[in-house]
């Protein structure tokens, strides 16, 4: 993540983020920039929930289905229940592969996808560094780049107009929002 | 079916001299008080056919592991060697087993030795080979199936119930996988992990803190910029170049303007070379200003206007001087007189002092005679002291006369003339300092009169006109310098629309200037997102990354072994489960207890084996039990176990230590004849200090048996053993 992007989310953050709440505002609004640079890259079938269960569900070139916990933090480890855990384990019935998707809100810090076989999700306190030897170190790089450009291209959107912005971004995209 | 025979101790543990004991029937007794050496005999069995395996962390016995002073020795603390031989009966033979350790510098040493049947002897790791091929058991089983440690029914009854669970892994023979697990938490690979993220994680502030700095620099320049008139969408380098290209047109018409040739300016092609454009402008722009005419005649009228207030200022100056010192010679003159008339004066002066001189000299003639006359009267006969030496006349009382006409004329008219010459020499030298001074006034004046002749010479000089004395200089200074000045106002004017041209191309420079700051504090900012392209930083993520792996390989391995721990463990117990059951029942006789079953889980927090007890209505029966329950529970797995593997191996006997340990008297006898069943088909060699116990084995097991007194011990000597009948 390049430091513009960093300074543009921690704006983003500043605004919206409740730091007591992963999944406030400023989470939703992350994971709805992941799922926007999801389909600039040629992912398809994207779903979007803003609502209980897995964050982004998509479709990879080969017809791969990944489905996402999405993650944001300033902090070394995330926290995943067993509720995030459940939720996994239920798209993977239909077929989908689980993904951990962490972006940790520091310098030299990119997305970790973690492609985890859904028994060795741990639940609790999990250390970031520990996603490491699950990445899908292809996906990651090549979505690097162009979710720095989403996020310089919404910014100024996001801030006016907050999550509805991306809301309409995502209508726009044709990705399926499910909103509560 | 292998049976002991016969053992040879000799400096082993609590054993010093050789001390040979024959086992000759299905029970050994060995009783004794506390440290008598009992343990001693069934350890120098277990290290006679197993050696070092039994020794230290990897036996799984709690009492073996320690270093140093703590360790569990072999030799015994007085002597220099330990040797333990043991005779084993086979269908084939007799095999011989030595096993061997010497201490002390230059001759520490083990050795191994089987005789075998036919008389071949075999040693080093033949002889380890063969009793490998022999026993056909490992350690592992045999101090779980074949050897009743004490340990194992002691830390059963008195430890938490995670040592319980660790004591079981014990008895069941799967200490080995404990260590592994460990030995994987000890290597504290996690750790080293978090280590690094600290470390990278620290490395990542320092980089957030120049971020921010620079951030806050750029927002800064950025606010700079605003009040500058320029929108967030200008400060790029598009708009930089812009203004470059606009400034050298500017710089081209201003020239033009002033009928100059411009100095060709290379175009900025990038924003990096602001620094030098923006000088190469500001120099042709200097270059231009100096060369425009307007300029250059404000130049010299500047340079004029300065000469002439010099100009100005030396004659008033001068003119003061010369006004002084004229002022002075005509107020001496005025008080002493012109030069002529101080020197007329002092003419009459030399005058009067000359007269006098003539005077004293003609009155010293008379003198002289006189005063020779009174001398040579002085010095004649007293008869011609009236006749005068000089002209001969006679006179009376001629010196008397001479001497008083001396003393009251001459010398009265000398002193008088004296005076007068006196007064006359002073006034001479008054007349003549006048006179000089006169002369140094004069002299003054003229000097400064010349030069203010010379300074008029110059402003004549300089004005282009002859002066003469009616013409003012100063008010002829002071009107060229108010022409000078009227001219440089018109210059001035004149030139002012071209200052604010040159000021206005300063402006767009300076602009360029700021946009080159942030664009250059954007570069340096951008510099920060160069890391994660450099070898540096790529190693270090690949550090990261097999760090990672390693991690996660090594929660593999632990998941595997505690896997392979639990499954080994509930295949232990569901291939004994009957015996085990019937032996608890057996020698607990609880009414309340009709089965028991041991389950195997795993603990959600460590992963390693935990054990609950089932009574059979499915409860947990551990907290109601009493000690010796607690031992039966730990004695039937052995049992059980051993019973199980019976048929695995070849090993005839069965070495029980301590086994009555919190057992109460019915349970003790029960236990006895579970042991007079085990004697039916092996030999059965126990340990005790149990008095009780001890009775009960001799009355009532129904095979033939030795029981060996250990008493005495001492350090040098041992045990004293006796057999009792």
């Amino acid at each position: 993540m390049e430091m513009g992007t960093l300074k543009l989310l921690q704006e983003l953050q500043k605004k919206f983020g409740v730091r007591s709440s992963p999944s406030g505002p400023f989470g939703k609004i992350v994971q709805k920039l992941l799922a926007l640079s999801f389909h600039e890259i040629g992912f398809t079938n994207i779903v979007e929930r803003g609502v209980q269960g897995v964050d982004i569900d998509l479709t990879g070139n080969s017809n791969q289905k990944f489905t996402f916990e999405v993650k944001t933090t300033e902090k070394l480890s995330i926290s995943l229940s067993s509720d995030n855990v459940d939720a996994l384990r239920d798209r993977t019935k239909d077929g989908y592969s689980p993904v951990i998707a962490v972006l940790r809100l520091s310098p030299l810090e990119d997305w970790i996808f973690a492609k985890i076989p859904i028994d060795e999700i741990p639940i609790g306190a999990v250390l970031i560094e520990s996603l490491r030897r699950y990445r899908m170190k292809d996906s990651e790089s090549q979505l690097s780049t162009i979710f720095d450009k989403i996020v310089q291209k919404h910014f100024d959107g996001i801030i006016k107009r907050g999550e509805q912005y991306l809301k309409e971004q995502l209508k726009q995209a044709g990705i399926t929002a499910k909103e509560d | 079916m292998l049976n002991i025979k016969e053992i040879e101790i000799e400096g082993f543990r609590g054993f010093t001299k050789n001390t040979p004991i024959a086992f000759n029937t299905p029970l050994i007794l060995i009783y004794g008080g506390n440290h008598q050496g009992k343990s001693s005999v069934l350890n120098a069995i277990e290290w006679c056919l197993y050696g070092d395996k039994c020794l230290g962390e990897k036996s799984g016995i709690r009492e073996r592991v320690g270093k140093g002073e703590s360790a569990w020795r072999v030799a015994n603390d007085n002597t220099d060697r330990a040797n333990v031989k043991i005779k084993i009966e086979s269908g084939k033979g007799i095999f011989t087993i030595s096993r061997g350790e010497v201490k002390g510098k230059g001759k520490k040493g083990k050795s191994t030795k089987v005789s075998l049947p036919d008389g071949a002897l075999k040693d080093g790791d033949d002889a380890e080979q063969e009793i490998a091929r022999l026993l056909r058991v490992s350690f592992r089983d045999f101090a779980t199936t074949v050897y009743q440690h004490q340990e194992t029914i002691r830390d059963f009854v008195i430890q938490t119930p995670s040592e319980r669970s660790d004591a079981m892994d014990r008895l069941l023979g799967l200490s080995d996988y404990r260590n592994i697990l460990d030995g994987v938490k000890n290597s504290d690979v996690s750790k080293i992990q978090k280590e690094l993220v600290d470390e990278f994680s620290k490395f990542q502030t320092r980089i957030d803190e120049a971020r921010k700095i620079r951030q806050k620099d750029i927002d800064d320049k950025i606010n700079e910029a605003s009040e500058k008139g320029l929108s967030d969408e200008e400060l790029n380098e598009g708009k930089l170049l812009k203004l470059a290209e606009s400034t050298i047109e500017d710089v081209s018409i201003f020239a033009e303007q002033l009928g100059i040739a411009a100095t060709a300016i290379s175009p900025l092609s990038n924003w990096k070379g602001t620094g030098s454009f923006v000088t190469n402008i500001k120099n042709e722009c200097d270059h231009l200003w100096a060369g425009s005419p307007d300029v250059k005649e404000q130049s010299e009228k500047q340079k004029k206007r300065s000469e002439i207030v010099s100009l100005k200022s030396q004659y008033e100056t001068q003119y003061r001087n010369f006004k002084t010192k004229e002022k002075e010679l005509q107020d001496f003159e005025k008080e002493n007189g012109n030069k002529g008339e101080i020197e007329n004066r002092i003419k009459d002066v030399i005058e009067k002092i000359e007269a006098i001189d003539k005077e004293i000299k003609r009155t010293s003639s008379k003198a002289k005679l006189v005063e020779e006359g009174i001398s040579l009267l002085e010095m004649a006969a007293p008869s011609k002291a009236d006749i005068c030496p000089l002209c001969g006349k006679s006179e009376l009382n001629l010196l008397e006369h001479l001497q008083k006409e001396w003393r009251e004329k001459i010398e009265a008219q000398v002193r008088d003339l004296k005076n007068q010459k006196e007064k006359l020499d002073k006034k001479k030298t008054d007349l003549e300092r006048l006179g000089k001074e006169h002369s140094r006034l004069s002299h003054d004046n003229k000097e400064e009169k010349n030069r203010l002749s010379e300074i008029i010479g110059n402003i004549s000089k300089f004005l282009h006109k002859e002066l003469s004395g009616k013409d003012d200089p100063t008010a002829m200074l002071s009107k060229e310098i108010k022409n000078i000045d009227l001219r440089l106002k018109e210059i001035e004017d004149a030139i002012r629309s071209k200052r604010e041209k040159i000021d206005a191309i300063f402006v767009k420079t300076e602009t360029m200037n700021l946009l080159y700051e942030i664009l250059l504090l954007k570069d340096k900012l951008e510099e920060i997102n160069k890391i994660q392209k450099t070898d540096e930083y790529k190693r270090q993520e690949k550090i990261r990354d097999d760090v990672s792996n390693l991690v996660g390989e090594i929660e593999k391995l632990s998941k595997i072994i505690k896997q392979c721990m639990k499954e080994e463990a509930e295949e232990k117990i569901a291939s004994a489960r009957s015996a085990i059951d019937t032996y608890f029942r057996k020698i607990t006789q609880n009414p309340g207890f009709r089965m028991l079953n041991i389950r195997v889980n795993e603990d959600k927090r460590t992963g390693v084996n935990i054990y609950t007890f089932e009574d059979q209505d499915g409860k947990d029966p551990i907290p109601i039990l009493s000690q010796g329950d607690l031992n039966s529970i730990a004695l039937s797995i052995f049992l059980g176990l051993a019973k199980t593997i019976r048929d695995s191996h070849p090993l005839g006997f069965t070495l029980m230590d301590d086994p009555s340990q919190s057992l109460d008297l019915q349970q003790k006898a029960r236990l006895v004849e579970v042991i007079n069943e085990l004697c039916e088909m092996k030999s059965v060699i126990v340990s005790t200090m149990d008095d009780e116990f001890k009775q009960l084995l001799r009355d009532n097991i129904t095979k033939a048996k030795t029981m060996f007194m250990f008493s005495d011990w001492m350090p040098d000597s041992g045990p004293k053993i006796s057999e009792e009948i």
